[in-house]
């Protein structure tokens, strides 16, 4: 900051106006933002400042949200939202492989409605793209409704909040079926820290892996299996053995690891969920979560099972089962209502050597 | 600079001026229009959405699932 304040008394008003071009440049979606507020101010004043002001202040807050959550889930939401206002067409210009839809948005007394389906607009290109025409409908619509609700939350617009609640979700329900099971589905992922984490970034994957194979209902059926055996690690019970050791698909191979139950902790150290790594690679699993939980919030100091974790991921990879990938630490509320310090671990499967015959 | 995804949007106040650009002004005024998606009648105050096409254009109502339906799988892809 002093620099800032050093480079402005020597430069003047030439070193604010470079500053501000370099802010610009680094934070533009945050310039977006300021700019949107700063337009508000003056909105009063005429249509056109309004408008643009409206622009800017969706723009920002959605490019500043996307841009948070592909840093949770990077290339989960690779792309900004331009808002373009449309005044003229020239019809014979179009392509007429390429439809444009024009939405319409309310001057006053609507801003609820402008957020929502301007977001709503902009999440099946925004968000997980290239997963997109693999996935069924419901849980393309689903993913559109929760990440509009997870960016109404993050902007705690509660009021839009209950305009997605009361009006969309219920009529968008009517429309497809299927979609309110998912809904709930991914809630109840995102109340585990599991929604972006692995979901969004599983599918991305998986998208990335088919992207110039045809969409076949097989693949909305596997990534519907996988939501679903997400959804049974995070709603399982404390010490529950699952019946699937992991989700073993034609394109996503993924297993989760549970690190916590204190007696194995104790008596077999690491060995243990060595050997169940060892068998999950062996089995085909491409990657795994290393997953462990630590104390309550103002009782950090139960780390027990995060620092075995920690070592079983080091041992893991010395013995070249697996390359360790991202390490997250983040606080999620568990079955029993606490909130509680959650790692996850991802580990990227080292194939075993083939063997000569 | 991370790409940008164009959402293509008009503006209340230059409403009319794109729907006379597009001739659909009278028709819509007259109430000859109707939804793409449930049929109702669109007007100049429940218009949602417009669809212009290189041979028609088709509008949609302000009703939530409506409006979804158009812009679900519609819209503008990142320039390169």
């Amino acid at each position: 900051m002093t620099e800032v304040v050093q480079i402005i008394e020597r430069w003047g008003p030439w070193g604010l106006l470079v500053l501000l071009v370099i802010f610009v440049l680094v934070y533009p979606e945050r310039a977006e933002r300021i700019g949107g507020w700063f337009l508000g101010l003056f909105s009063w004043s005429s249509k056109g400042i309004r408008q643009r002001s409206i622009k800017f202040k969706i723009q920002g807050q959605v490019n500043t949200f996307a841009r948070s959550i592909d840093r949770e889930a990077i290339g989960s939401m690779p792309y900004n939202m331009n808002l373009n206002f449309v005044r003229d067409i020239d019809r014979s210009e179009l392509d007429p492989d390429k439809k444009i839809v024009i939405v319409r948005l309310k001057d006053r007394g609507a801003d609820d409605r402008n957020v929502v389906h301007s977001m709503m607009a902009y999440c099946p290109y925004g968000v997980i793209p290239q997963a997109r025409p693999y996935l069924s409908d419901a849980m393309n619509e689903s993913i559109n409704v929760t990440v509009t609700r997870k960016f109404l939350n993050y902007l705690k617009y509660y009021s839009a909040l209950q305009y997605l609640y009361d009006d969309v979700l219920p009529k968008c329900a009517k429309d497809i079926p299927g979609l309110d099971d998912f809904c709930k589905i991914f809630d109840t992922l995102d109340d585990n820290g599991l929604f972006t984490r692995v979901i969004l970034e599983e599918l991305r994957d998986f998208g990335a892996r088919i992207e110039t194979r045809y969409p076949e209902e097989s693949h909305g059926a596997e990534s519907a299996n996988f939501v679903n055996y997400v959804y049974n690690v995070a709603t399982r019970q404390t010490g529950e053995v699952l019946v699937d050791i992991g989700y073993l698909g034609q394109h996503i191979a993924t297993a989760f690891v549970f690190v916590g139950i204190g007696e194995k902790m104790l008596s077999k150290g690491p060995t243990l969920y060595l050997k169940h790594i060892r068998k999950l690679r062996d089995a085909g699993f491409e990657r795994a979560y290393l997953a462990a939980r630590g104390g309550s919030k103002g009782q950090e100091e139960n780390t027990l099972s995060i620092d075995v974790a920690e070592r079983v991921s080091y041992l893991a990879e010395r013995a070249n089962l697996a390359k360790r990938g991202r390490a997250m630490r983040y606080y999620a509320t568990t079955r029993d209502g606490n909130t509680r310090l959650h790692i996850l671990t991802e580990l990227k499967m080292i194939p075993p050597p083939k063997s000569i015959n | 600079m991370r790409k940008r995804i164009e959402i293509n949007a008009v503006w209340d106040s230059q409403l009319q001026h794109l729907l006379e650009n597009l001739g659909i002004l009278e028709p819509l005024l007259l109430g000859k229009l109707t939804c793409a998606q449930c049929g109702r009648t669109v007007d100049l105050d429940n218009l949602g959405a417009i669809i212009p096409q290189k041979d028609e254009v088709t509008v949609v109502c302000d009703d939530t699932p409506c409006i979804h339906s158009a812009t679900r799988s519609k819209g503008s892809l990142p320039r390169d």
